[in-house]
């Protein structure tokens, strides 16, 4: 096996000049079996070395075999050689074979006979082992030993010459088409393995028993030596590699194979880590002073001469917690770790808690607020009661505020339909309203349809936000319809379920 | 009757004194879990306990299971972190989240106290 490998040319040399070389080895190595069985061959002729040798029809086909395997061999040596050009082994075997071809008849046979067509062994031979126009000069060579060979000037085949230059012609075109096609694909690839050397995420492709069989540069340095066993440390979405957090996606490409894309999300991790981090700060720390000052102020307000300054303290402070709670929820429904109960619950009790927080300020405001149940819904439901009051007061007390003094808020709970299979929460105002074209983005975090008036509201504008989410999360959704100076009506839709 | 204040917070553990003031209790204060437990472990077991979950060092947690395990005081969770304090809510007998409404704490305690203090009677 060893010898045969040797045979093989070494893989040193840039694509064309390999495929070119490829070529000529194998054209040198049949040429060289070919001459080795007319060497032998020759034995027919007698027993011994001797006996051969004295035959006058066996003589030239031993020596020309001999000397046949001889250039064949060295050429085939030549051909490895990095030191020798491309061209010249090529420019060698043809000349060999012109060479061939001239003493291999009588001259008028080679001129106007029988062996006329073995002139296009050179000639094709060249096409194949040399640049593609290289066959116009061994043409040349061709009409010049023919011309030479013709017993006089009348007798030169011109008619055979015209062909021979014909096919030339076909043949230097098709091979012209051929490498330019052959150019075109290397330079495509070429650009594809550009891109994939270039880009930041990795490429591993594995074949149908789990090896990697291709591995971009930003693979290998992401996986290092973790990309021997690919299939195993791939198994899951992400995972971490070496320190780096890598998360892998995986397609099977058809005729290509298991291709995964591996992708580098340190530092995206990392910044998840720092928010669930800025959570933990907001909740705690901010909570805790905040929680002093509300406490300190509620047994002021208790004990001090003037209580109604601890009571500015409380609300402020209050409006100050309202304010942490939101940008905390707003951060959990970023961070997805916003989680809803699922416990039985009171749509009345729901109504009465909602009645109880906002008639005060609703009556202080002088805007009328009811909140009826509908009679149709049933007394007890499954959900989180905590977050749907968190709903409700949001938009029931956005309407009081955004209603002016005389105007009326109603609040509706009801079943959507018969045999619903879902429930709403209906606020409708009769306040300023919401000009169309703010009504697609008000449910945006930090925006607030308020904006355009020239009256101003406080808050961050998370509330609406943070209901739609919510209500989002709970499987219902919230919409909303106004007219500019008439009010607004925002309903809730959330899904029904009935507690045993 | 005997309340022990666990809380890191200084001011915190100053309000909370203050808003028990009216209930007629001995209330002993503990900066940190080392010294709730060393407190629980040494002392006169409380009756009740008010407890942070954010402690320097030992944790709310731990205090909590340590107290389960040495005394049958009442535990009262007051904390700011209101991601945690819901798995307290079966476990502990109250659970208040920062900022609690102070009359809100002290009907929740007074109403524990008297409990423990017939569940005490009932025994001797």
């Amino acid at each position: 096996m060893k010898k045969i490998r040797s045979l093989k040319i070494p893989n040193t040399f840039d694509s064309d000049d390999l495929r070119m070389r490829k070529i000529l080895n194998i054209i040198l190595l049949a040429l060289m079996l070919i001459s080795l069985v007319a060497l032998v061959s020759v034995f027919m002729y007698g027993d011994s070395v001797w006996e051969v040798l004295s035959s006058d029809d066996s003589q030239p086909i031993f020596w020309g075999s001999l000397v046949m395997v001889t250039i064949c061999a060295i050429l085939i040596i030549l051909n490895r050689s990095t030191r020798i050009p491309k061209d010249i082994v090529g420019w060698l075997l043809v000349i060999l074979m012109t060479a061939v071809v001239t003493f291999s008849d009588h001259p008028a046979e080679l001129t106007n006979g029988r062996s006329l067509i073995f002139w296009f062994l050179p000639i094709l031979l060249s096409v194949v082992v040399l640049p593609p126009a290289s066959v116009f000069i061994v043409d040349v060579i061709v009409f010049v030993i023919i011309t030479v060979f013709s017993e006089s000037p009348d007798s030169v085949n011109i008619f055979a010459m015209f062909v021979i230059a014909a096919a030339s012609l076909l043949a230097w075109l098709g091979m012209s088409i051929a490498n330019k096609a052959l150019q075109d694909a290397r330079n495509e690839a070429e650009k594809n393995r550009a891109i994939l050397n270039g880009v930041a995420d990795g490429v591993v492709v594995l074949n149908a028993s789990d090896q990697v069989v291709l591995a971009n540069p930003a693979a290998l340095n992401m996986l290092g030596s973790a990309i021997t066993r690919f299939a195993s440390t791939a198994d899951e979405d992400r995972k971490e590699v070496g320190g780096r957090v890598l998360s892998f996606s995986w397609s099977d490409v058809k005729g290509v194979g298991n291709v995964s894309i591996v992708r580098d999300i340190s530092r995206q991790v990392e910044v998840e880590r720092a928010k669930d981090a800025i959570l933990g700060v907001v909740s705690h720390e901010m909570r805790t002073p905040l929680a002093a000052i509300l406490g300190f102020s509620e047994v002021l307000a208790r004990t001090s001469s003037s209580p109604e300054i601890a009571e500015r303290i409380h609300i402020n402070a209050q409006r100050m917690i309202a304010l942490v709670d939101d940008l905390l929820d707003h951060a959990q429904i970023q961070a997805g770790t916003l989680k809803m109960n699922r416990e039985r619950f009171s749509p009345f009790t729901l109504a009465k808690m909602v009645n109880d927080l906002l008639s005060a300020r609703a009556t202080e405001k002088g805007v009328s607020l009811n909140i009826v149940v509908s009679d149709a819904l049933p007394q007890n439901l499954m959900g989180d009661p905590q977050r749907l009051q968190q709903i409700l007061i949001n938009l029931t007390w956005n309407a009081i505020k955004f209603t002016d003094r005389g105007g009326q808020v109603n609040v509706l709970l009801l079943p959507k339909g018969d045999n619903a299979s879902t429930w709403q929460m209906l606020v409708s105002d009769t306040g300023i309203g919401i000009p169309p074209e703010r009504l697609p983005d008000i449910f945006e975090p930090f925006r607030r349809a308020s904006d355009y008036a020239t009256r101003t509201h406080q808050g961050a504008g998370l509330g609406l936000s943070i209901a739609k989410k919510i209500a989002l999360l709970m499987g219902g959704d919230i919409q909303v319809t106004s007219t500019v100076g008439q009010g607004s009506v925002f309903t809730v839709t959330l899904p029904l379920e009935i507690a045993e | 009757m005997k309340v022990l204040i666990v809380e890191d917070d200084a001011d915190m553990r100053r309000l909370l004194k203050i808003v028990m003031a009216g209930l007629d209790v001995d209330m002993e204060e503990a900066p940190d879990g080392e010294s709730a437990i060393h407190s629980i472990e040494t002392s006169q077991e409380p009756d009740l306990v008010l407890l942070d979950l954010h402690l320097p060092h030992i944790s709310g947690e731990e205090v909590f299971d340590a107290i389960r395990k040495h005394s049958k005081s009442a535990i009262v969770i007051v904390t700011a972190d209101i991601l945690a304090a819901p798995e307290f809510v079966s476990k502990a007998d109250g659970v208040f989240t920062k900022p609690f409404k102070t009359n809100e704490l002290i009907v929740k305690l007074t109403s524990l106290l008297a409990a423990h203090k017939k569940d005490l009677l009932g025994k001797k």
